[in-house]
């Protein structure tokens, strides 16, 4: 039935028609659960979720750089795994659970993988560092014991250009016995 | 700048339906790792964005009629999961080097065929696996062989309105076979492949008896070096192995007129050498992984 109505819905539609193709755009409504609230948002079909995060809800922690997936500061948790909110449609997050840097601890609130990294020293500038710290999360959400190489291994798609990374392989070790 | 629709489907069939609408006016969203850069940058700007992830026909991996299926939606992270995927020790191989682990968690093999980059990872191991894709449209379906699926540089035998409904990859049972995967490219992690190879290889005692040879980043598509499987089936592995090692397969395409890919753009030359230099070896090293897999089943059941 469901299959039905949506066809109906799509024959309906005007393919091409200059009506349709320049009414405003964000007239998408999407929900989803951002930080454990549930959040409904207006978007436009080809928005992505880094934009979105940073400029409808003014979470700015998530970080914007190369716009193509590869340095890992605009990470992300996606129903549990580290993903590129920079390759993805807020459309694509309908219905699922986002957590942001925002959502994992603050000042007064902070998670033990945030207090590892301040530990360590393994934060300079900073702007990889949501990133890492929410990649570090996913990896030990799934691995609570990893070995360094495993840790390497997790943060592969994560760019720092300041610390030569030594310090925040340590950080998550630590932040690894902290919590276990 | 035009509306663009999103559509998240629940049912191919309602998928079908709108490809065959839209047809060249829509982009199909999988994994989006490659295609969400193009629709954010503005490069690509579809009337209809049709995401697949929904899609519960196009999720899971099974095994029926002598072949391993794997949907059109599933993902890299879910093959690495998967104990129907560990026999196909390439795949395995070849998915750990395609990005980074968040990338795998939502990058798709079907995605990135129907991308048809010819230094993609995965597509490589694919055929030497010797797998098929069966691709769907509203008027019906059919069987396209890894080698007639991709025509150029990012380019497709698939239709407008149709999608890679399923992988299929033949089981070969035994002791015997073995595959594997190996890749060249300048850093360990996040890098494309300079040579990319993957091979299927059957032996009888010390004999090669069948090889399927691979090959990516070293032509247009992605390629089948039979030329190279000629000269190494019937031979001893290692002879096999050695034999190839200096030559370059005809298949590779690397100084082809009209090869915009390679040709006249700067560095080419060295890159293009260094890859000739580099093509035999790379197989070498691809046949010798997989036969030390069969060397080593061996061993562990005590042959």
């Amino acid at each position: 039935m469901a299959v039905e109505m949506h066809l109906a819905e799509v024959n309906s539609q005007q393919i091409g028609d200059e009506q349709e193709r320049v009414s405003p755009l964000k007239s998408l409504s999407i929900t989803f659960t951002l930080n454990d609230k549930t959040v409904s948002v207006a978007v436009d079909a080809k928005e992505i979720l880094i934009d979105t995060l940073r400029e409808s809800f003014g979470l700015t922690g998530t970080k914007k750089a190369c716009g193509t997936g590869d340095c890992g500061a605009c990470t992300v948790i996606l129903d549990g795994k580290a993903v590129r909110s920079c390759i993805l449609l807020t459309a694509m997050v309908a219905g699922k659970n986002v957590l942001t840097i925002e959502g994992l601890g603050d000042e007064e609130h902070i998670h033990p993988i945030q207090q590892a990294f301040v530990d360590a020293g393994a934060v300079q500038c900073g702007y990889c560092t949501p990133g890492m710290i929410l990649t570090a999360k996913a990896l030990l959400d799934e691995n609570p014991k990893p070995s360094a190489e495993e840790i390497k291994e997790a943060l592969s798609g994560n760019l720092c250009r300041c610390t030569g990374y030594t310090k925040i392989v340590e950080a998550i070790e630590k932040a690894a016995q902290e919590l276990a | 700048m035009v509306r663009t629709e999103f559509y998240n489907p629940s049912s191919l069939a309602v998928a079908l339906e709108l490809l065959d609408q839209y047809r060249q006016q829509a982009v199909i969203v999988n994994g989006g790792t490659d295609v969400v850069e193009k629709i954010a940058n503005g490069s690509i700007d579809p009337a209809a964005i049709i995401y697949i992830q929904g899609i519960s026909e196009l999720k899971g991996i099974g095994e029926s009629n002598g072949f391993v299926r794997i949907g059109g939606a599933v993902t890299y992270k879910e093959i690495l999961d998967s104990p129907l995927c560990s026999q196909f020790s390439a795949l395995k191989q070849a998915v750990l080097e395609v990005g980074s682990p968040p990338i795998r968690v939502v990058g798709t093999p079907a995605g990135n065929l129907g991308t048809a980059v010819p230094a993609a990872d995965c597509n490589v191991a694919l055929m030497a696996l010797d797998a098929v894709v069966v691709a769907a449209s509203k008027q019906g379906e059919r069987v396209i062989r890894l080698a007639d699926l991709v025509v150029g540089y990012r380019k497709t035998a698939l239709a407008a309105n149709e999608l890679i409904k399923e992988i299929r990859i033949p089981v070969v049972p035994g002791v015997n076979t073995a595959s594997a995967f190996v890749k060249l490219a300048k850093r360990k992690a996040q890098d494309i492949a300079q040579v990319s190879a993957g091979v299927r290889l059957t032996v009888e005692g010390d004999v090669c008896r069948d090889i399927v040879v691979a090959m990516g980043a070293v032509n247009k598509v992605t390629v089948r070096a039979y030329s190279f499987e000629k000269l190494i089936a019937g031979k001893k592995v290692v002879d096999g192995a050695a034999a190839i090692k200096d030559m370059v397969p005809a298949e590779v395409a690397l100084r082809s007129p009209g090869n915009d890919l390679f040709a006249a753009r700067p560095g080419a030359k060295a890159e293009r050498e260094y890859k000739e230099a580099v093509i035999g070896v790379v197989v070498e090293r691809a046949i010798k992984k997989a036969y030390a897999e069969i060397l080593g089943g061996r061993k562990s059941y005590g042959r």
